[in-house]
């Protein structure tokens, strides 16, 4: 983690030029409030994060688009939107309907499938034990990732802040009409800013990741919604992969290069 | 008024081929694939065609990945091997399901035949049985043993460019106008709507379909068939066997004609 730790009101942030740094306090800062005067990002972020890695089981539903770049260097926005269930530590399900693909994702701890409903299509390959091995190994072997798995893992907050390099609060501002905790996380190829809701509990409600090195500096924007923090462990036929009828079985090529 | 127009006659064939709107043919080109088997507006339904040299879908995560673990490439499950098709002329035929071993044929001359769940092994004479025949057009680029149907999604441009067909070794000066690029043993092929081209000089020749090409959509039209439990796509005589890479479908040419 090497946050600069560099502070703006968002008052000065929004005046060119005036940017002042203020140096950080030693003390902790006071939990997340409605008060908007110096917060801490990193503060803000743990604290949403603290939630995610004590939760045991989670839903979410997500609201995507994103950029294509296309051959003739035109920007175009698609869009999709996934339902998401975490099982800690070892089960995964994510439905995903999206402009360009169409597939559910089933980790049980023991393996993973892909499924193409509207193709009748699936595929599936043995998994790591643990949903944090599970989403690295798979992402590498076949290049399958999960749209915001940073905020499934163990420990969230280690995986955002990988490879920040400065974080600023840039204001409250306004997501679907409510204020929440807008942060700016500089990274080296991505900057990636996020909205976290002040109330009932401190978590994420929106993503906004900038790819700025790339042509056209595409965006990854995805609103997160319908958070269910429950007590009660989902039932594991959300996780257990059983083909549909008639659906065909195909393999895997291995991951090539891509964006990540 | 204009808009109008184009509405109640629809996506007629012989609108796109008159060349007088070629708006209607970006707007949805020729009954477009929505990615081989999709067609629900339930997601999948961009349009494959349009060619991104960035694409940001299979992203969505603040930390990339690790570095990737290349491992070895999977070629299986190709089908007709050992077959030699010499001087048929199959014109506008869907053959689905069919799945022909070591047959040779030879000078036939099949036209607006539609051949459906044959499966013919080891023969050296074709007996097509239970053949349905069926007017039927094929909305890909349909192969016929030595060139191509003009896929109506190249509109009028398609016209324009291929008005005496589109057979191998016909050339153009300019790429359809939609097309992605896929390389085979490091060489770059051209893919529009199940069509192939390789670039010669200044100008793009029509090709068969390479064997081993990945591309991401299919063209209109295609069926499915299972062969020792794997599942092909027949696009008119072209089979491609879809794999899952990098999350999506792709679908990859195991055998031809």
């Amino acid at each position: 983690m090497f946050s600069s730790r560099t502070k703006f009101t968002s008052l000065l942030l929004f005046s060119a030029g005036l940017a002042v740094s203020v140096a950080l306090p030693g003390v902790a800062q006071p939990a997340v409030s409605n008060s908007v005067a110096n917060p801490d990002p990193q503060q803000i972020l743990n604290q949403a994060c603290t939630v995610l890695k004590q939760q045991r089981s989670f839903a979410l539903e997500m609201d995507i688009t994103y950029d294509n770049v296309l051959d003739t260097g035109s920007k175009v926005q698609y869009s999709a939107y996934q339902k998401v269930w975490v099982q800690k530590p070892n089960q995964l399900r994510s439905d995903y309907v999206g402009d360009e693909r169409n597939s559910r994702f089933y980790y049980n701890g023991q393996s993973f499938a892909l499924e193409s409903p509207l193709k009748n299509l699936y595929a599936t390959a043995d998994a790591p034990t643990s949903i944090d091995a599970a989403i690295n190994q798979i992402q590498q072997q076949y290049g399958v990732s999960l749209p915001m798995s940073n905020l499934f893992l163990s420990d969230p907050c280690a995986a955002l802040e990988d490879k920040v390099n400065q974080s600023f609060f840039i204001g409250m501002d306004m997501v679907n009409r409510n204020p929440a905790y807008h942060l700016l996380f500089v990274g080296d190829d991505r900057d990636w800013q996020i909205w976290i809701q002040p109330e009932p509990k401190p978590l994420p409600i929106k993503v906004v990741i900038t790819y700025k090195n790339l042509p056209g500096a595409p965006q990854y924007t995805a609103l997160l919604s319908n958070w269910n923090l429950t007590d009660t462990p989902f039932a594991a036929d959300l996780f257990n992969f059983k083909p549909a009828t008639g659906a065909a079985k195909i393999e895997f090529l291995p991951a090539t290069s891509s964006v990540p | 008024m204009y808009k109008k127009q184009t509405l109640a006659i629809g996506l007629s064939l012989a609108l796109l081929a008159s060349g007088l709107s070629p708006s209607v043919s970006l707007a949805r080109p020729g009954g477009g694939s929505r990615g081989g088997g999709g067609g629900s507006f339930r997601g999948g339904g961009a349009s494959p065609r349009m060619n991104s040299s960035i694409n940001l879908q299979n992203s969505g995560n603040v930390r990339g990945p690790a570095p990737q673990n290349r491992s070895t490439n999977i070629n299986r499950g190709n089908i007709n091997t050992g077959n030699i098709n010499t001087g048929n002329i199959n014109r506008e035929n869907i053959n689905s399901g069919n799945i022909n071993r070591g047959n040779i044929n030879t000078g036939n001359i099949n036209t607006g035949n539609i051949n459906t769940g044959n499966i013919n092994r080891g023969n050296n004479v074709n007996i097509n049985t239970g053949d349905i025949n069926v007017n039927t057009r094929w909305y890909g680029g349909g192969w016929y043993g030595r060139g191509y149907y003009r896929p109506p999604g190249w509109g009028a441009w398609g016209a324009a460019a291929f008005a005496t067909g589109v057979v191998i070794g016909a050339t153009i000066n300019s790429l359809p106008p939609y097309y992605s690029t896929v390389y085979v043993s490091g060489s770059p092929y051209f893919y529009s709507d199940g069509v192939y081209f390789t670039s010669q000089g200044d100008t793009y020749v029509v090709v068969a379909p390479p064997l081993g090409a990945i591309v991401t959509n299919l063209p209109d039209g295609c069926s499915t068939t299972q062969y020792n439990n794997v599942l092909v796509y027949n696009c008119s005589n072209v089979f491609y066997e879809p794999f899952y890479q990098n999350g999506s479908t792709v679908y990859k040419v195991v055998q031809v004609g």
